[in-house]
């Protein structure tokens, strides 16, 4: 058997698994591992100038790619960098593998220059982690660690490889791939599909899990047979498109009267793919409370959490959604229930409250509204776009007014909600999807969070388009202040910020700055006919609040809507 | 109410401290713990003691299930496990109580497991209430110290030994 440094040992299992890029920051310990990576032309590393970054590329990536994002960090502050981005693909079940070098395992624990305990410190912000001591276990680590990513419920791995082990020759095993199994754990198909066909005010409430499966087919597959009305979570946005007539908005916190209203009244609910969220319940104990529920999930430790379900279906979405569609054509084929007749009265409640309350805001001639900017770009785009934000209002606006018609062409920090993610999550977004557009819609207060990140975009490798929306404030924050403190406005003006243009300019990105409603389309129309990275600065309403909303801990179907309403 | 899980898991770095954090992590206070290998010496079994609801060891189970060095979760149902403690009790041969003690003693079958000059040790195993009767009789002979392990499970069934995750 022929013989490799373990540096060697990475790459070619990571090669062997089809890995053509690689996000990341070299540092004294990973040396090894970044000579290695010079003589591997056919993968390409992406240098980012902070390792948060490079986590969130790789989930940008991996989420529009359905592939493993992969990192490569130093030891020590390059490995701590990365927790954040940890925690949040943690959150959000997406498929990373970072490894990091370890000081050489003589100065382990001896607090060596760059020595951190970064298996200790990642073990909450990981699916699975490991230190790898031993140079004859590094070939089988690494392969397993790509099938760790996703397997199941997917979710973020960190090896952490001593630089000792980078550098000693081992014997190459040429180990197979582990292909992932997609597969039906269990559940009570028939009597699910029965309730669902019986249902007189049924629900489909489906999430992130659904893009995960790549199960969006077969989700669609149900609704459009059911005829029901269907309401994704931010992380589901996309798994049914957003103009599809079944589609009534999203839930929760932000979503729309109508897709609360309706699960407020439902009596039967096919959550697929969801974890029930305290953003998306609101009150517990008022969420959904008629609602007899179908709840599909590969993770089983999600059955019960939250929320106590009927019919529990555990397993891959794609399979479970096929084996739940054969049930309820067979059931329905039976000829127990008229569909069309149970259909038409529930139909008519929610085009009724589709019509009474739709999303809205009141444009303005000379103040620019911000939905006003994310609608600008949907319509010029017709929303043949990947959209990636950050988080807090313009986030909420975006899953608003940009109705994403694919999977895994919407991306967005849900869980951990992390500012900084937008940035570089579609730097990555747009590295896996060269052939489709992406656009990232950021406020002032994010971008500032990483936008040492703008160097990828230079030299035209990465033509991202990257849409602020300036309101010379931490809106989200500033809005609850204002909703629920008295207007005491502690600490969200930033209006004390660098000139953007300024910014683009010195990473030698074109851009161009709106602040008048007048020059919006034509400032977006230049941004989307522009083949390069584009920054485009929209200064916004900084009183712009965002409607609905359900206060912290508030029942869902009890939310604050509009003032004009 | 005591609820046991017997946990096989790989005998490796980590796997302690990634059960600890588990518990932690949910709030759920690990009562008692206790860990060795097995004869596979790459296997160890954690007698995990838990005082939770229904729901909380349901979620426990779950979770640990999920921890990628976890090879089996099993509940240790009266039924199906056979389940003992053992507790150690140090007592003074000057003490006046100490004669009566030790007739008690006999009556658990608790063996000596240490003389010397002026002090004797008692050990005694057996399911928990027998335990805790029988650190009651040593406290109420003002016993100089007690000590007790967790629970230790077998399977009573012949066959069961491990099933362990395939590919783990």
């Amino acid at each position: 058997m022929d013989k490799f440094t373990g540096a060697d040992i990475v790459l070619k299992v990571l090669e062997k698994h089809g890995v053509d890029c690689i996000f990341g920051y070299p540092g004294g310990t990973m040396l090894p591992l970044y000579d290695a990576l010079y003589q591997h032309p056919k993968i390409k590393h992406y240098l980012v100038r902070h390792e948060q970054g490079a986590v969130h590329m790789a989930e940008g990536y991996a989420r529009t790619t359905g592939k493993v994002g992969v990192v490569f960090v130093t030891s020590g502050p390059g490995a701590t960098n990365t927790v954040t981005g940890l925690a949040n693909a943690k959150l959000d079940s997406v498929p990373v593998l970072v490894i990091t070098a370890q000081v050489v395992q003589s100065l382990i624990g001896t607090d060596g220059f760059q020595e951190a305990d970064v298996v200790g410190i990642t073990i909450a912000a990981t699916k699975h982690n490991d230190l790898i001591r031993e140079k004859d276990e590094l070939e089988k680590a690494v392969t397993d660690a790509m099938y760790y990513a996703l397997e199941g419920r997917p979710g973020p791995i960190l090896l952490d490889i001593p630089k000792d082990v980078l550098m000693t020759d081992v014997e190459y095993k040429d180990l197979s791939v582990r292909k992932v199994e997609k597969q039906v754990d269990g559940g009570d198909f028939a009597d699910a599909a029965r309730a669902l066909c019986e249902a007189k005010r049924p629900v489909c409430y489906f999430g992130g899990g659904i893009i995960n499966a790549d199960a969006s087919k077969e989700l669609k597959a149900i609704v459009d047979k059911l005829n029901i009305p269907a309401t994704g979570t931010l992380m589901g946005l996309g798994a049914i498109s957003g103009i599809d007539p079944h589609n009534i908005g999203m839930p929760g916190m932000h979503g729309t009267y109508t897709a609360n209203t309706a699960i407020h009244q439902s009596d039967c609910i096919l959550a697929a793919g969801v974890r029930f969220d305290d953003r998306v319940t609101g009150k517990l104990e008022e969420f959904a409370p008629h609602a007899k529920i179908v709840h599909v999930d590969v993770d089983d430790s999600e059955i019960h959490k939250i929320r106590n379900v009927e019919w529990p279906l555990v397993g891959d979405a794609k399979p479970v959604l096929k084996k739940l569609k054969k049930e309820i054509d067979s059931y329905l084929a039976e000829g127990h229930v008229d569909r069309e007749k149970l259909m038409s009265n529930w139909w008519a409640d929610v085009n009724g409250w589709l019509k009474k309350n739709p999303l809205k805001y009141n444009p303005n001639k000379k103040i620019i509204k911000p939905q006003s900017v994310i609608e600008e770009v949907y319509t010029q785009s017709k929303g043949d776009l990947i959209v990636t934000t950050d988080v807090g209002q313009h986030q909420m606006w975006s899953a608003q007014f940009f109705p994403v018609h694919e999977p895994r062409e919407w991306l967005s920090s849900g869980g951990l909600g992390t500012m900084g993610f937008g940035l570089p999550a579609g730097i990555g977004a747009q590295i896996g999807r060269p052939d489709k557009q992406a656009v990232v819609f950021v406020g002032d207060g994010s971008f500032q969070m990483t936008m040492q990140e703008m160097a990828l975009l230079m030299g035209n490798e990465v033509p991202l388009k990257v849409v602020i929306l300036n309101n010379s404030s931490l809106g989200m924050v500033r809005q609850w202040q204002d909703l629920f403190h008295d207007k005491r406005f502690s600490e969200t003006d930033i209006s004390i910020s660098p000139d953007f243009m300024k910014i683009a300019d010195a990473y030698g990105v074109k851009s161009r700055r709106v602040e008048k409603s007048m020059d919006l389309a034509d400032g977006v129309k230049e941004m989307l006919k522009e083949k390069e990275a584009f920054l485009l600065e929209v200064i916004v309403d900084k009183d712009e609040h965002v409607y609905p909303m359900v206060p912290s801990g508030g029942a869902a179907h009890q939310m604050i809507l509009h003032p004009d309403d | 109410m005591v609820t046991t899980f017997s946990v096989l898991v790989e005998n490796k770095f980590w796997v302690l401290t990634r059960i600890a954090r588990l518990f932690a992590r949910h709030m759920f206070n690990i009562d008692a713990l206790t860990v060795a290998p097995t004869l596979d010496k790459d296997i160890s079994c954690m007698t995990i003691d838990v005082i939770e609801d229904e729901v909380g060891v349901r979620r426990l189970e779950m979770e640990l299930k999920k921890i990628i060095n976890v090879l089996s979760v099993h509940l240790c149902k009266k039924e199906d496990y056979l389940v003992t403690e053992m507790a150690l009790i140090k007592i003074s041969k000057d003490n006046q109580e100490f004669k009566a003690f030790v007739k008690e003693m006999k009556l658990f079958q608790a063996r000596v497991l240490y003389s010397h000059d002026d002090i004797e040790v008692f050990e005694f195993s057996g399911k928990r209430s027998r335990v805790n009767q029988f650190i009651d009789v040593g406290l109420a002979h003002n016993a100089q110290s007690v000590v007790r392990t967790g629970s230790l499970a077998m399977p009573k069934a012949i066959n069961v030994i491990t099933d362990a995750k395939q590919g783990a």
